[in-house]
């Protein structure tokens, strides 16, 4: 059995495309501005920003999913931010050194920050992907549930337990009290 | 489970499920207390648990379903997920608790109108049962409505998940059904009290068999966390 309500939300036509264009566009201008607000051997420090708001960008689309039924869109720019941001920074921060804006020891902490914070993400993802199955699971039993009539609490086991007190008629009485007048 | 609301049907009953007041065949208003004798699906008067065969209405699917945008995004923080969740379950309990004790208090109405109508009639030892019934279907209309939600603290001894959540919701949707055979025992009440020589015997075996009925629906829904919870002794 299957409710309006249930069933699979349609795609809302091309809005939310138009809306994901207009947004790529505007986090490519973004980018861009970054990289050449920094001049010269000075792009390094453009990347760095840019793999940083594209992490922002990344956590903003994934918040956006709670805007709509069927976050598709949302799903797939947080992922694509989430990748590209933590490639750029890897990339950019290992091979700061080659490029000599960087010390040995500044790489390796700054290395081990993005790393961290990459495991990080990715614990939270796991968990938060755990607890989505586990939901979908708790779907089947209640599908059952739903395609079967449900049984009366009068026909719980608890409801006829030896602890249930025994109701017997009254006792008749053989003069009753007078009507009132 | 059809969303579409099956047109509203004069209830087929000839007692106001309100007041209990018998009802001429086909009206659409009590003439007693004015209350619609019209039933709407999923309605508190009496159709929440469906007819038998019939798929049971989810209220917890509507309540997900009503999410607004605020609560999505909590469902989108790791770990406040659960949370989310289990309490919109324990909200969809709660209307269906409501539900059930506004059943209840349909039946005490009944009660209670039906106690005037004794005492003129002069049936003094059926008024003597009828007051222990009043009072244990108000204790038990209390206890519905503000019953236990299956809150646990941070470091619990026994834990409640969403899915035992989720069995306490179809576990107390059968009191649903309960107390509408409570409502059906009780029913006739008026309709004996109507006569001009009410049968004392009858009224005494009615009472007898309602408080028999309320009796299992008091255990069974005083044990309703425990089979949950699973720590259920016998």
């Amino acid at each position: 059995m299957a409710t309006a309500s249930m069933a699979r939300p349609q795609p809302a036509g091309w809005a939310p495309w138009l809306l994901a264009a207009l947004f790529l566009i505007i986090a490519g201008l973004v980018f861009a501005g970054l990289y050449y607000a920094f001049p010269q051997s000075n792009h390094w420090f453009g990347l760095l920003g840019i793999g940083i708001v594209a992490l922002f960008f990344s956590l903003g689309s994934y918040l956006a999913e709670a805007a709509s039924r069927e976050p598709t869109i949302q799903r797939s720019l947080a992922w694509g931010f989430f990748g590209m941001g933590f490639a750029v920074l890897l990339f950019t921060v290992g091979l700061g050194t080659m490029y000599g804006i960087s010390t040995l020891v500044g790489t390796l902490i700054g290395l081990i920050v993005v790393v961290v914070a990459l495991f990080v993400s990715v614990g939270l993802m796991m968990w938060r992907i755990r607890s989505v199955a586990r939901t979908a699971a708790r779907q089947k039993p209640r599908e059952a549930w739903r395609n079967e009539p449900t049984p009366s609490a009068l026909s719980y086991a608890t409801a006829g337990g030896p602890s249930v007190p025994e109701v017997t008629p009254p006792p008749a009485t053989a003069n009753p009290p007078p009507r009132s007048p | 489970m059809a969303t579409s609301a099956p047109p509203p049907t004069p209830a087929s009953a000839s007692v106001c499920p309100k007041c209990g007041t018998p009802a001429p065949a086909g009206a659409r208003f009590c003439n007693a207390c004015g209350s619609s004798l019209v039933v709407q699906a999923g309605s508190s008067t009496g159709t929440l648990a469906p007819a038998a065969g019939a798929p049971p209405l989810d209220i917890r699917q509507k309540v997900e379903d009503d999410r607004g945008f605020l609560k999505r995004i909590q469902l989108l923080v790791p770990g406040f997920r659960g949370y989310r969740e289990g309490e919109d379950l324990r909200a969809a309990d709660s209307i269906l608790r409501r539900e059930v004790a506004d059943k209840v208090k349909n039946g005490r109405t009944t009660i209670e109108n039906g106690r005037s109508a004794m005492a003129n009639a002069g049936l003094f030892a059926s008024l003597t049962d009828l007051a222990p019934l009043i009072a244990d279907l108000m204790r038990i209309e209390g206890s519905i409505r503000a019953a236990e939600q299956g809150y646990t603290g941070f470091s619990p001894a026994v834990r409640v998940k969403p899915e035992q959540l989720d069995r306490l919701y179809e576990y107390d949707y059968g009191f649903a059904q309960a107390a509408d055979q409570l409502n059906q025992a009780i029913a006739p009440l008026p309709g004996l009290l109507a006569g001009p020589s009410p049968d004392a015997g009858a009224i005494a075996a009615l009472l007898t068999n309602a408080r028999s009925v309320l009796s299992r629906l008091d255990v069974a829904f005083k044990a309703r966390l425990q089979v949950v919870e699973g720590i259920r002794v016998s």
